[in-house]
């Protein structure tokens, strides 16, 4: 069977095009720049919903449509998008003879009070309820699944202000699912009759107040007890208006604060029961990722530990797993959340503990991915001796012994801040 | 219980009981060795004839080679342990089971227990020395009689190098930067030269060929790689031991105690699994190492405690300016490339320092020794290690008394004298370091034990029958009552081979 997904290269997209290729699907994968075909069984086209005569070489062979695309916060074309986008793709699919769609929506199409996002979707909704074509509607809550993506991507920007600003009261009550749960269902979405045409509200199995959330990522994926501002709505409002007028990707839209403060009455379990499996738990799904997370931090010390050789390092899988492993027989932990975002840290924290905590678990870690990248062909060119001139040897020692000091300076610097060390130099 | 008796039971199976066994082995003895017995998993090795830095280049399997399939060789710099300080690699099994089937706590000192087989000569580096007459007499060993048996050792596993009075393999190949210190060493003078000698020490590998095992190829792997048997080790022995009726080998054994008789001795031995036997020889030899062996005395209560000796040494990094911009590709040896003995006028090593080559021993350990950020640190290591000679200088044992007690089954060593302070003897070692040309970068007290070199723990007669007990002999330096500055294990061997034949004359006296 194959598939048409637009909205591919967005958050949900890649979730779902590497689930449905693994499950054996045919995709076809609407984007709107010529993107270099990472995935060989993917078919790149190139096409934009917003011109209809873009899209008639998408569809060919195309058995069934997923429509992820959407614009997000509350920009100027957004009806266009969301709503005129989505009439053009119905009328290519009334064209081609596709029987399917699988739409996502949104759960605040529910809300009383709606923002530019709500609305459009809920018009699009409308559109394919009426547009004659069988359309399976999907309207989850929050989505999450990285750090990049999503509400924890704004907890992450967050961090580095003094308190995460929370509107309304906090109480509101959110189901986050993982993206790739929501791929899941997406997928049987496609392959079982009994749930096509309906619509269903999409949620994890778990309810948390926003506050819970933010903390709770605060506490997993930055090691770090969020403080809380809350602010009241209609302040939020005209921060977001503002904001709005004179940037171009706000961080913050009157959608986003509309979304998260109105409760709305909540039906995930008829998807539990429909679809047959309980997305997992957050505790779960935040523990994924930060396993996830961590994998990270052998590319980081490695690379780290590269940059005075001269030459380009890529990290292998094989030296991921050997660092993973190396760290759970000597029980150390992993790199702080902040530090593994922030790598320039990590020259002057070295060089701070190199000299404060030379036994602590930092210059553990260092140890140990030093000793795996000099037992490793790449490094071999670096590390092996080889014949050299007085003035090079000279001029690389004064070279290396500035760089050295200026990380020396700047560790030294940092280590004044007080918990710094004791914080990111753990 | 165990009714099949013995002449001999050898209690464990390192370089001191395999040369007490191999003597009364060879004239017939029913003898059974109690040995731990742990043997190394089979390590992937490079194929054949690849070098240190071929394998650098090349092998995507290296880290199993260098930090062990289980990445051992990390743990005890990280973990503050040192089983395996200057050899690395995969090493984990030569501690194997230690901590649980030995209990130890040491106060003050870090000693390396071990249950492999052959015992700690699965992680020495060769390194042998002939004791001086003053040596033999201060650890209390006959002087007259000792000569007979370093040869005949030296000729059993092959010694390379040139000892007067001994026949041996010739001396293997050194590294270019060691040939001009030795050259420097013969423009210093007489008298300097009489103050301390500079030599090319006798080593436990092979420069030609011995039975199965090959002579030195030069790949700079040998602390790696042991397919080729070059570097000596105790097993060599034992598995020729292994081949004749009359000697039998028990491993996963821990001998608790010696139970002393008029007739019979009788050992109780604790298996792995947890079961408890009793062997009976007439005569028992101790040989489970200085540590070990008090311990089972201790456990025996021959004694309520016991005065041990380890030897304390620092690792000093020197760098020989003359080496600096040249790269010496040629082929190599990673093992000890010269000895700097300091003798004292009492005819003792004062200092007795083994000099190497900072070449296949990976840069990594020396990272956290300089104070800077570790990109610039490892940069500056590739390009000074080539250069650098390091000095791992071992002082005598005298200072570093320690005392061995029982707290229910816990070895419990407490070092019992105040810290000594070595000063003015390194002070005399950099400085004849310096006339050679060798600046010290860095030097540092390693934890007292790290040299794994112990002895002392109970008292013997000159037969090394244990005062008082007759039938129990110690074959290892647990009867010594001093310990030198150089490295014992060629004097533990051919003690071992003397006790050995001591039993054996005593049985055929009876």
């Amino acid at each position: 069977m194959r598939i048409l997904v637009t909205g591919a290269q967005g958050f949900v997209g890649r979730a779902v095009v590497s689930r449905l290729v693994s499950s054996g699907f045919e995709v076809t994968a609407l984007s709107r720049a010529n993107t270099r075909g990472t995935d060989e069984h993917v078919r790149s086209v190139v096409g934009d919903i917003t011109d209809a005569a873009s899209l008639d070489a998408a569809f060919s062979g195309v058995d069934a449509l997923v429509h992820l695309a959407a614009r997000l916060g509350d920009e100027q074309d957004s009806y266009r998008v969301n709503v005129e986008g989505t009439q053009h793709l119905v009328d290519a699919c009334k064209k081609s003879g596709v029987r399917h769609i699988v739409y996502i929506s949104t759960a605040s199409v529910k809300i009383k009070r709606k923002g530019i996002y709500a609305s459009t979707k809920q018009a699009a909704e409308e559109l394919l309820r009426t547009s004659g074509i069988k359309t399976t509607i999907l309207r989850p809550s929050i989505v999450y699944g990285d750090l990049e993506h999503g509400v924890f991507a704004s907890v992450a920007k967050s961090g580095t202000l003094p308190f995460v600003p929370v509107f309304g009261t906090g109480r509101w009550a959110s189901r986050p699912i993982h993206v790739d749960d929501v791929a899941r269902m997406i997928e049987i979405a496609l392959s079982h009759g009994s749930v096509q045409g309906n619509t269903y509200d999409v949620g994890g199995p778990d309810t948390l107040s926003f506050d819970e959330l933010i903390r709770t990522v605060s506490r997993e994926l930055f090691a770090r007890r969020a403080r809380i501002l809350h602010v009241p709505v209609s302040l939020g409002m005209v921060a977001a208006s503002m904001l709005g007028r004179c940037m171009k990707n706000p961080p913050l839209t009157r959608s986003n604060i509309l979304g998260s403060t109105q409760d709305i009455e909540w039906d995930a379990g008829t998807a539990f029961t429909d679809f047959g499996f309980v997305p997992r738990t957050f505790a779960d799904g935040l523990h994924a990722i930060v396993r996830e997370e961590e994998k990270k931090d052998a590319d980081v010390l490695s690379t780290y530990l590269y940059s005075r050789s001269g030459q380009s390092y890529r990290i292998s899988p094989h030296m991921r797993e050997r660092y993973a492993r190396a760290r759970s027989v000597n029980h150390v932990g992993p790199l702080h959340p902040m530090v593994r975002k922030t790598p320039a840290l990590l020259g002057p924290i070295d060089a701070a503990t190199k000299l404060l905590r030379p036994h602590g678990t930092f210059q553990a870690r260092i140890l140990l991915i030093s000793a795996l990248v000099e037992a490793d062909t790449a490094s071999a060119q670096w590390l092996l001796p080889r014949e050299r001139s007085v003035a090079a040897l000279f001029g690389r020692t004064l070279l290396l012994l500035c760089s050295a000091s200026l990380k020396i300076s700047a560790g030294v610097i940092l280590s004044l801040i007080p918990g710094f060390l004791f914080t990111y130099g753990k | 219980m165990e009714s099949k008796s013995f002449d001999v039971i050898l209690v464990g199976g390192g370089m001191a009981g395999v040369h007490a066994a191999y003597p009364l082995v060879h004239s017939g003895k029913r003898v059974l060795m109690l040995d731990g017995g742990v043997r190394a998993a089979a390590l992937p090795h490079p194929g054949k004839g690849k070098d240190f830095e071929e394998v650098r280049i090349t092998d995507d399997e290296q880290h199993r080679l260098f930090l062990g399939d289980e990445l051992e060789a990390i743990v005890p710099v990280v973990g503050g342990s040192h089983a395996s300080s200057m050899t690395s690699g995969a090493r984990a099994y030569v501690s194997e089971q230690t901590s649980q089937r030995l209990p130890l706590r040491g106060e003050g000192v870090d000693i390396v227990q071990t249950l492999a087989q052959g015992g700690l000569s699965e992680a020495w580096g060769g390194v042998c020395a002939v004791f001086t007459e003053n040596e033999l007499e201060s650890a209390g060993l006959p002087v007259a009689d000792m000569s007979r048996h370093y040869q005949e050792v030296m000729r059993r596993i092959g010694i390379s190098g040139d000892e007067a009075g001994y026949q041996t393999q010739p001396p293997a190949r050194i590294t270019a930067v060691m040939e001009r210190l030795l050259t420097r060493y013969r423009s210093v003078g007489r008298s300097l030269q009489s103050t301390f000698v500079l030599r090319q020490p006798l080593l436990g590998v092979l420069t030609q060929p011995l039975g199965t095992r090959e002579p030195l190829a030069y790949r700079d792997l040998e602390y790696y790689r042991t397919d080729e048997k070059t570097l000596y080790r105790a097993r060599y022995t034992l598995e020729g031991l292994m081949q004749k009726q009359n000697f039998e080998y028990r491993s996963e054994q821990v001998v608790e105690r010696v139970v002393p008789g008029e007739e019979m001795q009788e050992v109780v031995s604790r298996d792995f699994s947890g079961e408890r036997r009793v062997f009976r020889a007439r005569r028992v030899i101790l040989a489970a190492g200085a540590v070990n062996t008090t311990r089972i005395a201790l456990q025996s209560g021959f004694t309520q405690s016991a005065e041990l000796f380890i030897k304390p040494n620092y690792i000093l990094a020197c760098l020989d300016i003359h080496s600096l911009t040249q790269h010496d590709p040629s082929a190599r040896h990673s093992l000890c490339q010269l000895t700097l003995d300091i003798p004292a006028t009492d005819g003792q090593s004062a200092v007795f320092a083994h000099l190497y080559n900072y070449r296949s021993l990976l840069l990594w350990r020396l990272l956290s020794r300089i104070p800077l950020p570790a990109p610039e640190t490892f940069s500056l290591l590739a390009m000074y290690a080539p250069s650098l000679v390091l000095v791992d200088a071992r002082l005598p044992g005298s200072e570093g008394i320690c005392r061995a007690t029982l707290e229910g089954t816990t070895l419990v060593i407490t070092r019992d004298t105040r810290t000594a302070s070595y000063r003015p003897q390194l002070r005399t070692l950099k400085r004849f370091l310096r006339t050679l040309g060798l600046y010290t970068l860095h030097s540092s007290p390693q934890p007292l034990g790290a040299s794994v070199h112990y002895a002392g723990g109970v008292t013997v007669e000159t037969s090394g029958k244990l005062i008082g007990r007759s039938g129990i002999y110690a074959a290892d330096s647990s009867g010594w009552k001093a310990l030198s500055g150089k490295p014992p294990a060629l004097t533990i061997m051919a003690n071992a081979n003397r006790i050995g034949e001591a039993v054996c004359a005593s049985l055929i006296e009876e």
